[in-house]
């Protein structure tokens, strides 16, 4: 079997290890201590022409086996939950952590819900996930959570 | 899941849930009673919980000093003072975060002498101009340490060998105060040395128990215990006068060297506290470092008292700034 | 050790007081450990200020039951949810969460608290027989050896990457690259932060792990829409933990574990979770199944339990004998000591002796009270995984989001840890193994550290590395440890030979 995704991962891990490699050679103009053994860029280069030779070696395995290409299947659940979390973290600090975790959780269990239809137990259980998450670790721990408009 | 244990599991749920805040508010109580007759100030200040950030991880050396100063300064303002923690990058993480805070004076930073070095020597975007210092507090001397029974059991030893062999020095890091003070000391004699940079205090104490490294310069906290058990041997100290609890080790400026390299403490609070606020607050820590356990804390970890106002505090800080400017320069760590 | 000192200690630890406290502070151990995002140090550091008014034993004996009790609690929720608590229980999740899956997460938490508990007393007998010798190898590690162990650690990779070599390598690889972000270990310069100074200290661990584990699995169960939580049969209690005959077919592994772990939990700077990992490596290596590990095999979770457990007690000889702190948590320990104006190190031993054995007896109790009160505890833990899909899932989340968040009070590290969720998710999907950048990162910047202080150490020599024994004897490990796997194939391969 081999992927599309497998490719490009291979091409992605490839570029990072250039670009690294590449930026290594900024970093020794850094090396100001002077008398320091190994400079700053000499580890980052070892890693990044290791990665590059482990991604080449990936990519020609990949490419050698006659086999069809074949895609992977994505489903927009994980999309919409990935997007979903994007907005609980930048809504935690406007809102406040507490509200939003509930909202958070609300939405989160109507998205996975088979039926669409939210009913007490779920708004019921929405709330006891943030009051407990917010009981044990700003009241009880200390924790300074993000607070906003509300808390 | 039927309903029935549902309804349990809320039940249950929610009764934890009046413990824990029960538990919290009966914490909190006890904490809050107020002495506001010791404060005579005409403004309304603290009238909330201050938050005073130190950048330590919980449990830390800095950590633990936050934490002591707030529970003895706490009864004297009348307010709860809370330790938010805010570690990372060398203190600009704190630094940031308290930028972005109003200047009311209800978010405090305790600071170090990190406050000056980390934006020297590492570009941060905040320095102390950002900022209004409220008080000084004291200072924590530096002294040099090698193991009981070596080669080295002095100044002048340092220096003989030094001449001859290449000194294993260990530091807490690079660019710290101990790495500066050795740095310096290094270029008044001329002697040879390789640094070795460890990181943080304990890995860097086992490499010169273990022989790994020569010699290391620490606050007298983080040796002591060994000092005591007569592991490691202290042979200087970058103060002007002599430690009460170490006089039998010479300073280095009685040996003809005047380097004089110390760690401070203080705290500051963000540009624009108005100068009544400042002034509350430079009187309360002021009187919380009488607190038997404060004087406790200090005599133990042999800090020094020295207390500055808001501007001798800033004074200072700009003279040690302009200091660690130069030496870091010369010592090639910034351009 | 003197058995009348430990006495003593045993009759101060069962003071009404002293023994409740205790028992309080593993049970807060056992909350804080499953916690995700809350480990050990930071768990003894919250609950520092209450032992302010207590007498020395009582506090330390409370602390040392945090920690203990974290250690344990790591593994709850690596087994029930795969999102490992502490650090030190990531390699738990491998074996635990695939039992949890094949609905024998009663076993699994059976057997990790069983082990766990093995290697906290093996390594707590250490402690109080060997603890002053110990002392003395654990200062014998110099920057060659720490750089040899590192490497060592690293090899634990090809073992990690099962089935793909080349993915699991290039995953290690990966973790090692983001390793480098962060200011340089040696003189201080900013390297890969992009002008961030919230990467000034390194990718942050925790929000990594987390994202990796917790936040990829529910992404990929999300998605899935398969209910594996539910998978758990209705059985009675003792039905629910290991057998007495699993409990002995693993012994050996335990055994061994506990020995790695103590060993490398005396050295300060390696730790709990570099124990894990290589007592995790070679459990699979002697095992009579190999096979069975990563797909759900006890041994693979009792050897990993063993190791982080016992290498508590390593940790606490430097402490106590040198005044070292070699961990995060004994670090916050160190500062409880100072509190109580008392300071480890070899003084502790003529001063405080009474003390010292307050603590071994406080400990002795802490261990024994996981082991009670996990084992009572394993058919309510089960009960977790029996909540419906679409609210554990949001739960776990949320979860994550304060987890990740109470590390350093930082968003930021939330944003890594969803990066990281998203990332993994890929890698799951297109199986690449997730462990070894955990690994990696947190040995990379160990390696190079402690690789570049040689090099300053031998002046730019690399004969440094061959010339002292430590280092050698670790070095030519990792090599027999790399080509291991293929020397078994040839040697079961002449063996079959020649029974035919």
């Amino acid at each position: 079997m081999k992927r599309l995704g497998e490719i490009i991962t291979g091409f992605f891990t490839l570029a990072l290890g250039i670009v690294w490699f590449l930026m290594s050679f900024s970093l020794d103009q850094n090396n100001v201590g002077g008398n320091l053994g190994l400079g700053p860029g000499f580890y980052p280069k070892l890693v990044s022409v290791l990665l590059i030779v482990l991604s080449v070696v990936l990519l020609i395995s990949l490419f050698k086996r006659k086999e069809k290409l074949i895609k992977l299947e994505y489903s927009f659940t994980a999309f919409f939950l990935i997007l979903l979390c994007i907005a609980y973290l930048v809504l935690m600090n406007v809102i406040g952590y507490a509200t939003t975790t509930f909202i958070y959780v609300l939405t989160n269990i109507l998205i996975l819900h088979d039926k669409k239809t939210i009913n007490l137990v779920d708004v019921v259980s929405a709330f006891l996930v943030s009051a407990s998450l917010y009981s044990i670790f700003h009241i009880l721990l200390k924790v300074p959570l993000p607070s906003g408009y509300f808390i | 899941m039927n309903k029935l244990k549902i309804f349990r599991l809320c039940l249950i749920t929610v009764l934890v849930l009046c413990v824990i805040t029960f538990a919290a508010s009966c914490g909190s109580q006890k904490a809050e009673s107020p002495k506001q007759e010791q404060q005579q100030q005409k403004i309304n200040f603290p009238e909330k919980p201050i938050s005073l950030v130190v950048w330590g991880s919980p449990g830390g050396g800095s950590d633990v000093f936050g934490r002591t100063l707030a529970k003895a300064a706490e009864p004297i303002l009348g307010k709860p003072i809370v330790v938010e923690n805010k570690p990372g990058g060398g203190g600009a993480t704190a630094m940031a975060y308290l930028a972005s805070q109003k200047p009311d004076g209800y978010t405090l930073l305790a600071v170090t002498t990190n406050y000056v070095l980390t934006p020297l020597t590492k570009n941060t975007p905040n320095t102390y101009k950002d900022f209004d210092p409220i008080i000084m507090i004291g200072r924590d001397a530096t002294m040099t340490a090698v193991r009981a029974g070596g080669e080295i059991k002095s100044i002048e030893d340092l220096v003989t060998i030094g001449k001859n062999k290449n000194l294993k020095w260990g530091t807490f890091g690079v660019g710290t105060t101990d790495h500066v003070a050795a740095a310096l000391f290094q270029k008044a004699t001329g002697i040879k040395v390789d640094f070795v940079p460890f990181e943080g205090g304990g890995e860097a104490m086992a490499a010169l128990l273990g022989g790994h490294v020569d010699v290391l310069n620490g606050n007298p906290s983080e040796i002591s215990s060994q000092l005591e058990a007569g592991q490691l041997k202290g042979i200087g100290v970058f103060s002007a006068e002599r430690l009460q609890d170490y006089s039998d080790v010479p300073t280095y400026k009685e040996k003809g060297y005047d380097i004089i390299v110390e760690t401070w403490r203080g705290i500051v609070a963000p540009k624009g506290v108005p100068e009544e606020i400042k002034g509350v607050l430079f009187e309360g820590f002021k009187k919380a470092l009488d607190d038997p356990v404060m004087k406790d804390y200090y005599k133990k970890n042999n800090i020094i008292e020295e207390i500055k106002n808001g501007n001798e505090f800033y004074d200072f800080i700009e003279q040690q700034n302009e200091f660690y400017k130069k030496t870091l320069t010369e010592m090639g760590l910034i351009k | 050790m003197d058995l009348g000192l430990l006495f003593e200690g045993l009759v101060t630890i069962f003071q009404p007081y002293n023994f409740l406290i205790t028992l309080f502070g593993t049970a807060m151990g056992i909350i804080f450990g499953a916690l995700p995002g809350i480990n050990a140090s930071m768990g003894v550091a919250l609950l520092l200020p209450l032992t302010y008014g207590m007498s020395p034993i009582a506090a330390l004996s409370m602390l040392l039951g945090i920690y203990t009790g974290a250690m344990y609690g790591g593994s709850i929720t690596a087994i029930l949810i795969n999102t490992p608590g502490t650090t030190a229980a990531a390699c738990t999740a491998f074996d635990g969460y695939k039992l949890a899956i094949k609905g024998k997460a009663g076993k699994a938490l059976g057997m990790s608290n069983i082990a766990s508990f093995i290697g906290g007393v093996f390594s707590l007998i250490v402690l109080m027989i060997l603890a002053p010798l110990l002392a003395k190898v654990a200062i014998s590690f110099g920057p060659p050896e720490y750089f040899a162990l590192a490497v060592f650690g690293l090899s634990v990779i090809t073992s990690l990457a099962g089935e793909h070599l080349v993915k699991g390598l290039l995953s290690g690889a990966f973790g090692l690259l983001l390793g480098t972000v962060g200011l340089d270990l040696i003189n201080g310069s900013p390297r890969y932060t992009f002008g961030m100074y919230n990467l000034f200290d390194g990718i942050s661990f925790i929000p990594v792990l987390i994202g990796l584990f917790a936040i990829a699995q529910v992404l990929l169960n999300a998605e899935s829409k398969e209910s594996i939580y539910l998978r758990t049969k209705k059985i009675g209690f003792l039905e629910q933990l290991p057998s007495f005959s699993e409990l002995k077919s693993v012994m050996v592994s335990i055994l061994n574990s506990s020995v790695i772990g103590t060993f490398i939990g005396i050295l300060p700077g390696a730790g709990a979770t570099i124990a894990s990992f290589i007592c995790y490596n070679e459990a699979k290596r002697w095992s009579k199944h190999p096979e069975e590990f990563g797909e759900g095999s006890l041994e693979g979770v009792a050897a990993p339990e063993a190791g982080n457990n016992a290498a508590t007690g390593g940790a606490m000889v430097p402490l106590l004998s040198l005044g070292i702190p070699g961990s995060e948590t004994t670090a916050v320990l160190l500062g409880a000591f100072m509190i109580q104006g008392i300071s480890p190190g070899p003084l502790l031993f003529r001063d405080h002796i009474d003390v010292v054995y307050g603590i071994f007896a406080g400990l002795i109790l802490a261990n024994i009270a996981f082991l009670i009160m996990g084992l009572i505890s394993v058919n309510f833990f089960v009960k977790v995984i029996q909540i419906p899909n679409r609210i554990l899932y949001p739960l776990i989340i949320a979860l994550a989001f304060v987890g990740a968040y109470s590390v350093k009070n930082s968003l930021f590290d939330v944003g890594l840890m969803l990066l990281f969720g998203i990332v993994g998710y890929f890698m799951k999907k297109l199986e690449f193994p997730t462990a070894p950048v955990v690994l990696a990162l947190v040995l990379g910047p160990m390696a190079e550290g402690s690789l570049r202080r040689a090099m300053i150490m031998s002046h730019g020599s690399w004969a440094i590395f061959v010339q002292r024994p430590i280092t050698l004897v670790l070095l030519l490990l990792t090599l027999f440890s790399l080509f291991f796997p293929f020397l078994r194939e040839k040697l079961s391969k002449k063996k079959l030979s020649e029974n035919l």
